[in-house]
């Protein structure tokens, strides 16, 4: 009898939430919704699009990338379609979404290369950043990823994976909850007819082409600045080890592939200039540009260039997009 | 559309969803225990654990800097919890003493102590900070300048619900009402029983004691009620107060922005809101406690449709009400006089009344105005007791004339007196770090969210400028317009300017706080609210087979969570 209420609890939810999706439009984060509505419309026009963090959002700019490839005689038309603080698997939903009834071809997959994050960034638990993306899909790539190892893998580094998912997988089935709930989103719908709509991240804001400069901040300085360089020290020192154990994130990447070959594009994935000890890195044979090292790409890590510790500032996002471009064009010349 | 990320240092709120887990486990437990004083113990130490969250904030960081005496890296208040356990202590032996003793002066003397220790306790958290800035102005006044530096006291979340809910045990063994408990468990049990230690409902010793003396079992729990009662706290706190409030919050914020409409509009919000959040907030308590096999009293029953202020108050968060009565009332004398007499025993109960609610001259305004009210409709009462044609016209009136009254009283009890602290520009809008009167919220720096300093995602508006001189703000409010604030306002010059429009119906502007539809969801809100209150809603789900009572649960939920405001806001009782 317990078991019967219990059922019949999940089907009255079921229902009432399956019939609400189907009312209502989806959840939407106000700077990604509005690409992606933006998209819905517009996309046809590009065939070339950037994914990742804001390591992408802020210092890939789509023109200057543009520009770069034509000088090597390629004509590409990019888009930003990067958001801050955007990892696997929210990518993967962010893909699907934007070429789910794409029928214009796509050529090139710019795609950062990212472990499968299990930790929802502290400020957006609970915000629709957070929540949108959380379908049945990711949640399966996120509940393998709790248990997944790698070839490398001790007793302990698997035990530690454990315990972060125990820890971390609960606030996904929050997510998970309110996103199939649609929560709040009623209330948002209601509250406008009598507090007027809110405004929208303007798509004209982003510029036309999904790109954001990053925020202005005086050059780093002082304590940040020391810090900095000692991390970059250390780096130089040991370049980053070029990680491809964890087979959830290469089963992630696998799944990049396959979307980039029904869409008839190239994937190529891109490792940011970030000072760090460890880069994820694709097993598979995946063009893939790496900027991680500061012994390779020193100019991308001098502190005139950096807005902070892990990101560029507008000069050195220049740079860096040229950089890009210059290496893609490269890979894209026929082998002889 | 945004949720506030879950702070750890702050409350952990019944509309949380971390709160399905922690209670989940709290329950499981309790009934898989099978001894009354093992559960007990649970409920106890799961009380003091729910609590000390509230001040702690996250354990795993609190605990290691603890034990390695870093009091530098421990949050503000973190001590506070040692409080509810003093309270505790003092009053077990009180009501030993009280017991004990052989004669009339000692029995006194016990009840005197407890009175001044918790008194004296809740007077120097809650009315410090108002008795110091009094004295300053009084100081000022007279073209002195004050020398000392005010302390900055934070007011530990439930102080005012425990230490009436403790001294009603010693009050009630010092009326000889009930013996005194000689079980420390017990007592410890009831003073922290989580579900109602920071809000309420006020328990009485003697309601709540004789229920720890015996098992529970299961099958007397009513899971069905307890089920729809959490549901409709929710839906009340989460669905409707946190969507009026959204009304409410704007035109308070800064009345002066707004015409006579707006006045109306969020003077009634607010009066939802307030109705809604608290009553909300009970319903849940009372469903909690409930499920773990623990009674706690009513606290509200449709209180706007009272035909007098006499009965608001006999339907208005009844437990602080019927306390109020028996331990103040009826202590100062009651009825038992000459009327001046009895009318000053009212005058001094409300005001104190107010006072409880919250250190500021506003409160004291909000209760003043409610003790006039009972005077006056007793006077009424007993002139126009013999006339026919008056019960005739005031059958009509009455409702609507007690809900005015009410709405007016309630500007003074929103409108507390705004300080800036700090105001920091950036480049989503500007936020305001304000202080109010309400004590806690010095220490902890509560964000209050103005119109066009809101930093959520949806709401990203532009800072213009501050005139730093006369303390103005100008910014793009949410619709795109310029909109003011004048902060460092008192509470009386904002419920002025409310009045203002409430009963002259001054427009200080042109500008509609909100469209018209609120009308239409006042108005459906009201029907649905009648009809429970004529027992229309709240029975025909109990004929219904288990099933189907659980899908349609589960579609209740599914709705709620649909219908709910996102961001998390706290009970507005907390701050008492």
């Amino acid at each position: 009898m317990k078991w019967l209420n219990a059922f019949s609890f999940a089907a009255g939810y079921s229902l009432i939430a399956s019939a609400l999706i189907h009312m209502m439009p989806p959840v939407r984060p106000s700077q990604l919704g509005a690409k992606l509505d933006w998209l819905a419309d517009n996309g046809a026009r590009f065939d070339t699009f950037f994914i990742g963090s804001s390591r992408v959002h802020r210092q890939t700019v789509p023109e200057i990338f543009d520009a770069e490839m034509a000088t090597h005689g390629l004509k590409t038309s990019s888009y930003n379609l990067a958001g801050d603080g955007m990892r696997p698997p929210e990518d993967e939903f962010v893909m699907e979404h934007a070429f789910a009834n794409r029928t214009a071809p796509v050529r090139l997959l710019l795609v950062e290369c990212n472990f499968v994050e299990l930790k929802i960034p502290d400020g957006d638990a609970g915000t629709s950043r957070a929540i949108y993306w959380h379908d049945s899909a990711r949640m399966k790539r996120l509940w393998r990823c709790c248990w997944s190892s790698g070839p490398g893998f001790t007793v302990s580094d698997y035990a530690t994976r454990a315990w972060k998912g125990v820890r971390q997988f609960p606030a996904h089935i929050q997510h998970w909850i309110w996103n199939s709930g649609r929560l709040g989103l009623g209330n948002d719908l209601l509250t406008a007819t009598f507090l007027g709509a809110p405004p929208r991240d303007d798509t004209r804001e982003l510029g036309a082409f999904g790109y954001r400069p990053p925020k202005a901040v005086p050059p780093m300085n002082g304590s940040a600045l020391r810090d900095y360089e000692k991390d970059l020290a250390a780096v130089k020192k040991n370049p980053p080890q070029h990680s491809t154990e964890d087979y959830e994130s290469q089963a992630a990447l696998a799944w990049k592939k396959k979307l980039a070959e029904k869409l008839g594009a190239r994937l190529i994935l891109i490792a940011s200039p970030y000072p760090k000890s460890k880069t994820f890195a694709p097993r598979d044979n995946i063009t893939f540009l790496d900027f991680s090292d500061p012994n390779r790409y020193p100019e991308l890590y001098v502190p005139e260039h950096r807005r902070d510790h892990g990101h560029l500032n507008v000069r050195g996002s220049e740079i860096y997009t040229r950089h890009i471009a210059r290496q893609i064009a490269e890979a894209l010349k026929p082998q002889p | 559309m945004t949720i506030a990320a879950i702070e750890p240092a702050q409350p952990i709120l019944f509309v949380e969803f971390r709160f399905l887990w922690i209670f989940a486990l709290i329950f499981g437990v309790n009934w898989m225990l099978r001894s009354n004083t093992a559960r007990k113990v649970w409920l106890l130490v799961c009380s003091h654990a729910f609590y000390g969250c509230f001040f702690i904030g996250n354990p795993m960081e609190f605990f290691p800097n603890l034990f390695a005496g870093k009091w530098e890296l421990l949050p503000a208040g973190w001590w506070f919890p040692s409080l509810l356990i003093l309270s505790t202590v003092m009053d077990y032996f009180v009501g030993l003493g009280i017991e004990d003793s052989k004669t009339e002066r000692r029995r006194r003397q016990w009840v005197a102590a407890s009175l001044v220790v918790n008194l004296g306790v809740l007077g120097f958290f809650k009315y410090y900070g108002f008795f110091d800035q009094n004295v300053r102005a009084v100081v000022a006044w007279l073209g002195l300048t004050p020398s000392w530096e005010p302390l900055k006291v934070f007011l530990p979340y439930g102080i005012s619900f425990y230490t009436f809910q403790s001294l009603s045990y010693s009050l009630e063994v010092y009326r000889k009402k009930l013996p005194a408990e000689r079980s420390f468990l017990n007592l410890a049990f009831f003073i922290a029983f989580f579900p109602q230690v920071v809000a309420g409902p006020i328990v009485r010793a003697m309601t709540f004691l004789p229920q720890t003396l015996k098992k529970v079992e299961w099958s007397s729990v009513d899971v069905r009620g307890c089920l729809v009662l959490f549901l409709i706290g929710f839906v009340k706190k989460s669905c409707i107060g946190d969507t009026l409030a959204q009304v409410s919050d704007l035109y308070f914020a800064a009345p002066e922005n707004y015409s006579a409409y707006s006045a109306w509009a969020a003077s009634l919000c607010y009066a939802g809101q307030i109705y809604c959040d608290f009553s909300g907030y009970s319903d849940m308590a009372i469903a909690v406690s409930r499920l773990l096999g623990y009674e706690l009293c009513q606290n509200f029953a449709f209180p706007y449709f009272s035909a007098s202020i006499t009965e608001f108050w006999r339907r208005w968060h009844m437990s602080l009400s019927s306390w109020l009565r028996d331990y103040l009332y009826i202590s100062l004398g009651g009825n038992r006089g000459s009327k001046l007499f009895t009318y000053r025993n009212l005058m001094l109960t409300m005001v104190l009344g107010g006072l409880w609610h919250g250190a500021s001259w506003t409160f004291v305004v909000w209760g003043a105005m409610h003790g006039i009210a009972l005077i006056v409709h007793r006077e009424w009462s007993r002139v126009t007791a013999a006339k026919a044609g008056v019960a005739k016209v005031m059958k009509f009136v009455a409702v609507p004339l007690t809900l005015f009254w009410v709405l007016l009283t309630w500007v003074p009890f929103r409108a507390n007196d705004i300080y800036t602290d700090k105001a920091k520009a950036s480049d989503k809008g500007a936020k305001l770090l304000v202080r109010t009167s309400a004590g806690f919220q010095d220490l902890k720096e509560h964000e209050l969210i103005y119109p066009f300093a809101k930093t959520t995602e949806k709401e990203t508006t532009q800072l213009l400028s501050h005139d730093a001189k006369a303390n103005v703000w100008t910014g793009k409010s949410a619709d795109g317009n310029d909109t003011t604030i004048r902060l460092h306002q008192t509470g009386f010059e904002l419920t002025a300017k409310v009045w203002q429009s409430l009963v002259l119906f001054k427009d200080h502007n042109k500008k509609n706080v909100c469209g018209n539809t609120i009308w239409v969801i006042l108005a459906g809100l009201t029907l649905v609210h009648w009809l429970n209150s004529r027992s229309l809603l709240s029975k025909w789900w109990r004929a219904t087979p288990e099933w189907l009572f659980s899908m349609l649960l589960g579609a209740g939920w599914a709705l709620a969570l649909t219908m709910k405001v996102v961001t998390y806001k706290q009970f507005i009782y907390f701050q008492f």
